[in-house]
């Protein structure tokens, strides 16, 4: 490498030009490039010579020539100058082990490399001007002289079509965007309308889908979580975004603006299958916290969306006011499972939400257990959970007439497996004795349905457990 | 690189002479000839049911010329031949339309392909012509990584993606450049019709 520079006085010249212009001073910029290049190309009293001329906007050796106002117009206005500062700039790197790094590192290569190039293009753009030289023409040089081929006066044959992502058949883009996670896709999604349309028009199945209201050290913040990325919008300032993989960006508007603006990018497309969905928000009462109207917000959001496809449906630390004004905008028949963690004191499971499709569709519903202050919630009339293939829910108490219906609708549906009651007071055993029929041996009792299936019943001081055995 | 510009590149020179295997010879658009033996050719679906329809016998292969692959040149095929005798025998992956698998890059691969955008996406071309499903999987895959972390604005730069302005600036000139033609025509027939002629129909 070091011949090559010393046969083409001109293309070396560059190098130090480019020195230059990134405002090192003689000795740096001496030993910088003795430890790029090699020692015995140039010595310092020549860098000094050069970085004179330089400074008196001199490049040429012949004084009559032209002055420079601007030395970067030396790189702006000639290609060969431009292709000998990639060609530094990959010898730089080259001499940082990055290269050598790419390739003891496969599985770094592609995800490293690629961004490293993008950030040493970025560095030439900000030195010289944005539109100084394309990152494919920057990528295609930096290639040549990393495949060991200098030759500046390289031509690329201009008849010949280069190919770019916009060219690629239909097939070969969905299999791009296959692996491409879905923050990339809303990035990708906003470059341009040909994009946008392509990626919401392709299936994405994710697994879940995490959108959540948190504290970020003292600071309200929205998390919203894929699998195992995420990214989190918080207001610690200057409202700051964070994902895996970019560095903190600044963001000019409210921080939960944009994440709205980033969930309702993901949620738009109408291909979209959610395994899970997770909304995890405080109440009402925190609005005022957030800065926001959560649930508002995310209802305009749903809003703008097709009925979203998702199996099951989480709410931790919800309000039935949250249910009732989210659970529409999920598809019917395809959401399996509603969750609900923890509904607050003396909120009311609303007749309004038994109504809805989304409810009467489901064939899962899950409350946690692990918390009794939701128990004094009114949780409405056990009939509407007889459709359900299994359910735990909380009551008040046990009354003949519950068990008497479980008896009635409830063992009679064909659907029906297993379900798990708890009560705020204690279970008066006899009511139920009565109703079966039978006494229970071991707090157990089998109730049967058929010659070959019958229903196991247990129970304990406050819970009741239900669900279909085989002979 | 002097390879390249060899006349005839042995691929899998190696292999070759000792177990005497069949192997075919192929050439690129700009009359560059590769070897390939018939195992890596199973690689693409393509090329494999193309040379089972030509049923050549190894004199064949020698005395015949090479298969010519009308549009894809040498520098790119040489890549796609390099990958499909590093992979040669291996089971092609098969695209069950569920939910996507996760591709990684093997280091072979990611070598293979340290190469700028234009000629990856020459590869990816040729990969998805020939039909080499998993050389299509790794080389897609490294396009999708550049994406990662990106804003919308450095993505227009690493694929050289037009703006929405820009988009629409273009629309609009190529519409102000037909508009003078529309005209032209318009005025023409308004011309006719005011003469009283109907010539037009």
């Amino acid at each position: 490498m070091a011949e090559y520079l010393k046969n083409n006085p001109i293309a070396l010249r560059h190098c130090l030009l480019f020195l230059y212009i990134r405002n090192y001073p003689v000795d740096d910029a001496y030993k910088q490039f003795c430890k790029t290049v090699g020692d015995d190309v140039i010595d310092e009293q020549d860098v000094q010579f050069w970085f004179n001329r330089f400074r008196q906007g001199v490049f040429d050796r012949e004084e009559d020539k032209e002055l420079w106002t601007d030395m970067r117009d030396v790189f702006r206005s000639d290609k060969y100058a431009l292709r000998a500062a990639v060609l530094y700039q990959y010898l730089q790197s080259k001499h940082e082990n990055l290269v050598y790094f790419w390739h003891s590192q496969c599985i770094l290569v592609e995800r490293f490399g690629a961004n490293h190039l993008f950030f040493i293009h970025l560095g030439i753009c900000n030195v010289f001007g944005e539109d100084v030289m394309t990152f494919p023409e920057f990528q295609f040089w930096f290639y040549r002289f990393f495949n060991g081929e200098f030759d500046l006066d390289f031509e690329r044959d201009t008849d010949k079509k280069i190919y770019e992502l916009l060219d690629m058949p239909l097939v070969v883009m969905k299999n791009i965007l296959k692996n491409v996670n879905v923050f990339d896709r809303v990035a990708l999604s906003q470059t341009c309308q040909p994009l946008r349309q392509f990626i919401q028009n392709q299936k994405l199945f994710l697994g879940t889908l995490e959108f959540k209201c948190e504290l970020m050290g003292r600071l309200p913040a929205i998390r919203f979580t894929f699998g195992k990325m995420s990214s989190v919008y918080s207001k610690d300032g200057s409202n700051r975004m964070k994902n895996s993989d970019t560095e903190n960006r600044d963001l000019d508007v409210p921080y939960w603006k944009e994440a709205f603006l980033d969930f309702k990018e993901v949620i738009r497309n109408p291909k979209l299958y959610l395994d899970e969905l997770i909304l995890a928000f405080r109440s009402e009462e925190d609005d005022e916290f957030y800065g926001f109207d959560v649930i508002d917000q995310l209802e305009t959001a749903l809003k703008s969306a097709h009925q979203l496809n998702v199996k099951k449906l989480i709410f931790k630390k919800s309000s039935t006011g949250a249910i009732l004004k989210i659970l529409p905008y999920v598809k019917p028949g395809y959401l399996t499972t509603i969750e609900i963690g923890l509904l607050f004191y003396k909120d009311v499971m609303s007749e309004e939400v038994f109504g809805m499709e989304q409810w009467k569709q489901a064939k899962y519903f899950v409350t946690r257990e692990s918390d009794y202050t939701y128990n004094s919630c009114t949780i409405g009339s056990l009939r509407h959970f007889f459709h359900f293939k299994e359910f735990s829910v909380p009551f008040k108490e046990l009354t003949v007439e519950n068990v008497r219906e479980m008896k009635e609708v409830l063992f009679k549906s064909p659907d029906f497996e297993k379900c798990s009651l708890s009560f705020m007071r204690a279970i008066d055993t006899s009511t139920i004795e009565r109703e079966f029929g039978s006494t229970f041996a071991k707090n157990t009792c089998h109730y049967p349905i058929s010659n070959t299936e019958y229903f196991e019943i247990k129970f304990f001081v406050r819970k009741i457990e239900v669900s279909r055995k085989k002979m | 690189m002097s390879v390249e510009n060899a006349p005839v590149v042995d691929v899998d020179e190696a292999a070759i002479p000792v177990e005497k295997k069949m192997y075919y010879r192929f050439e690129s658009n700009d009359k560059k000839e590769f070897r390939v033996s018939e195992l890596a050719i199973q690689q693409s679906e393509t090329l494999n049911r193309l040379v089972e329809a030509m049923g050549y016998t190894s004199e064949d292969v020698e005395n015949k010329p090479a298969i010519a692959i009308e549009n894809i040149d040498g520098k790119t095929l040489k890549l796609v031949f390099q990958w499909c005798e590093h992979h040669k025998g291996e089971a092609i992956p098969v695209d069950d339309g569920s939910v996507p698998k996760i591709v990684e890059i093997p280091e072979f691969d990611a070598k293979l392909m340290d190469i700028d955008n234009g000629l990856l996406f020459k590869l990816i071309w040729a990969a998805d012509y020939l039909n080499i499903v998993q050389l299509l999987n790794v080389s897609c895959k490294k396009v999708a990584n550049m994406a990662q972390g990106k804003t919308p604005a450095q993505l227009r730069r690493v694929y050289l993606l037009p703006s929405d302005e820009e988009d629409e600036a273009a629309k609009r000139a190529a519409q102000e450049a037909q508009d003078p033609r529309a005209r032209e025509v318009e005025e023409e027939f308004e011309e006719r019709k005011r003469q009283g002629g109907n010539s037009f129909f």
